[in-house]
């Protein structure tokens, strides 16, 4: 048990130091000529953000689909289904629409990017960088956490779209709505901040996954044992953290702001 | 132990270490080591796998912080020194690392020319034509379009070599050059060390356990035993020593000071020990 | 790192004062694409106050040599000292350059007319 807590306290500090850093040369460094490469970061934009829309996409429709058939199959038993469009709208604003891009986001890039770092730090490239005198922090690291902190937000809008796409083909073919009572009924129950606390929380939750990626990664000491580790280790903390942030997230949006 | 007078002594020292000491989990694995490097020397740092000698190594590249004691490098003490004051010696110095440690991401050319993108103005047609020098001083001149998979382990070694010297550094510390490469191609590598740092004035160091490569490249050796240093002198030097643990050592035998602990009774016991 | 400029019959001029390495090479190449852009039928460069140069200060030779060759121009380089020659000869560029040993022997056959 105090291992464990031991375990849990170096990771938390070397995870602190590693946010800090990528934060400093994403901010202070800038204008020191500092900070990362655009190069680095769009190519990793590209990887994160565009590579990954299709999975997202298919992932995030079928989630729409299953809400709309969950709900109103209560919905039909009290004449209520008319109602589908609200809720899978507010669903997939407020929770889902995000949840679901970034933890596919987390099982693809984050594990892909805990894997790359971990490979580079056991095949001494890691070292060979800081031996050259080229910051591993602003070459690897902070490119990659900006990309995931940008593009997730735009993944979660696209997500939001799609799932709702999805609730909408079963609200017409199965419950036999029209394309405009689910999208006027949509609309009716829907307020701007529903649509913002969404896109919110998907910063922090690509923030998360980005960074906790990289630090798995980044501590990768040993083999080839070590790598798969440290990949897996990076996707179980990225959704365990995904979830619970997003919990004190949603408390912090429902009865505070 | 013996201690000889240094060659080329009037040339400046551009490497000491002075009574290093490093231990881990209370084990001393740099045992009071000092040594002292000229300008255009190659030394070799000798020893059998697990003597330390890749830990002075890591030290004298200000990857590890010592104990005790002193590393001055191009004049100035690197151990106590700030991040930022460092970043300016480590621009004067290049290092080959065991596997190469190319960046599997890109290609070769883009491997050499990384360190010059990053720390100097030099414009991209420039350091383009600084890419070919490098890598043709190394023989590989039309290589640098490929990516580090797509060559041997010879090649990446070669590769690394062009990206130690591309900024044209004064000192190169090599890690196990010829580890894992076949005679012709030690030869290779050899050669190219001898040719650069004899060529271009660079001092190097060199930690191997190769004896055929010392024989080609060291102008003076330091064998290390146990973290401690037990012999320093020339190649003639090392050939001539009486030190029985040196005399193993050049010689590549199981038997003498360095002991191969023989399993005794021991394995027996473990054998057959009841549970 | 100082450099002048001049032109005696024809022939510019460029002195370079100090060491040419990583962090003075993009000054020198630009006094070189001053004269280039110029097109300038005979640069000469003297190397008499040079006391070091890197591969960084070959490579801008080099290019600046490929830039000449586009309008047929001649590149000459003058009184290199020990350890800067030395450095040619290791990158082997001295067999391609035209490399005198002073001033005055370069001007003496820069502007004798091609036979």
């Amino acid at each position: 048990m105090k291992d464990s807590i031991d375990q849990f306290l170096l990771h938390l500090g070397d995870y602190t130091i590693l946010l800090g850093q990528s934060f400093r040369c994403c901010t202070v460094d800038i204008f020191r000529r500092q900070g990362p490469r655009m190069a680095h970061v769009l190519e990793q934009m590209n990887e994160i953000g565009v590579n990954s829309m299709g999975i997202v996409c298919l992932v995030v429709f079928f989630v729409g689909l299953v809400i709309a058939m969950q709900t109103s199959y209560e919905m039909t038993k009290f004449g209520t289904e008319m109602y589908v469009g609200r809720v899978v709208g507010l669903t997939m604003f407020r929770e889902l629409g995000p949840l679901i891009a970034t933890i596919v986001l987390g099982g693809r890039c984050g594990a892909a990017i805990a894997a790359e770092i971990g490979t580079m730090k056991v095949n001494e490239e890691v070292e060979a960088l800081r031996v050259m005198g080229i910051s591993p922090i602003r070459f690897l690291v902070a490119p990659r956490i900006l990309a995931f902190t940008i593009m997730a937000p735009v993944l979660a809008v696209i997500s939001d779209y799609v799932g709702i796409i999805g609730g909408l083909v079963l609200a017409i073919t199965e419950l036999h709505l029209t394309y405009w009572q689910f999208v006027e009924n949509m609309m009716s129950g829907m307020i701007v901040k529903d649509f913002v606390s969404g896109i919110a929380k998907s910063v922090v939750f690509g923030l998360l996954v980005g960074s906790i990626a990289c630090h798995f990664g980044y501590r990768t000491e040993g083999g080839a044992d070590a790598v798969g580790r440290a990949t897996t280790m990076s996707v179980v903390t990225s959704i365990v953290m995904i979830i619970v942030s997003d919990a004190a997230l949603t408390a912090v949006f429902v009865y505070i702001l | 132990m013996s201690t000889t007078a240094i060659s080329n002594s009037n040339l400046p020292v551009h490497i000491e270490v002075k009574n290093l000491v490093r231990a881990f989990d209370g084990r001393r694995v740099l045992d009071n080591i000092s040594l002292k490097v000229h300008k255009g020397e190659t030394m070799v740092i000798l020893g059998g796998s697990g003597c330390g000698k890749s830990t002075l190594l890591r030290h004298l590249i200000g990857s590890l912080k010592p104990d005790a004691g002193e590393i001055w490098l191009l004049g100035k003490e690197i151990t106590r020194m700030q991040d930022q004051e460092f970043a300016e010696i480590r621009k004067k110095f290049g290092m080959l690392f065991q596997g190469g440690a190319l960046l599997n991401s890109m290609s070769v050319g883009e491997n050499v020319a990384l360190p010059l993108e990053e720390h100097t103005n030099l414009s991209p047609e420039i350091i383009d034509i600084m890419v070919k020098m490098k890598t043709g001083m190394v023989g590989l001149t039309g290589f640098e379009h490929l990516m580090p998979s797509q060559i041997s382990g010879g090649m990446k070694k070669r590769v690394a070599l062009a990206r130690a010297i591309a900024m044209d550094p004064e000192i190169i510390f090599f890690d196990e050059p010829t580890a894992g490469l076949d005679p012709v191609m030690t030869a290779v590598v050899d050669l190219l060390i001898n040719n650069l740092c004899k060529k271009l004035g660079i001092t190097a160091v060199v930690v191997t356990h190769d004896m055929a490569s010392v024989n080609r490249i060291a102008d003076h050796i330091a064998m290390i035993h146990k973290g401690k240093l037990v012999f320093e002198g020339s190649v003639p030097q090392i050939h001539a020593s009486t030190d029985p643990l040196v005399r193993q050592f050049i010689n590549g035998e199981a038997d003498g000071p360095i002991s191969f602990q023989q399993s005794g009774d021991d394995y027996l016991k473990s054998l057959f020990a009841s549970t | 790192m100082a450099y002048s400029t001049r032109i005696v019959d024809s022939v510019a001029i460029l002195e370079l004062d100090g060491e040419v390495d990583l962090y003075h090479s993009p000054r020198v190449r630009e006094e070189i694409g001053k004269l280039i852009s110029k097109k300038n039928p005979t640069i000469l460069i003297n190397f008499q106050k040079v006391s070091y140069i890197d591969s960084s200060g070959l490579a801008t030779i080099i290019d600046a040599f490929q830039k000449m060759r586009a309008y047929k121009g001649r590149l000459a380089l003058a009184a290199l000292s020990k350890p800067v020659l030395s450095v040619f000869e290791v990158a082997r560029l001295n067999q391609y350059f035209q490399i005198f040993e002073n001033e005055g022997a370069a001007l003496g056959a820069l502007t004798t007319p091609k036979a």
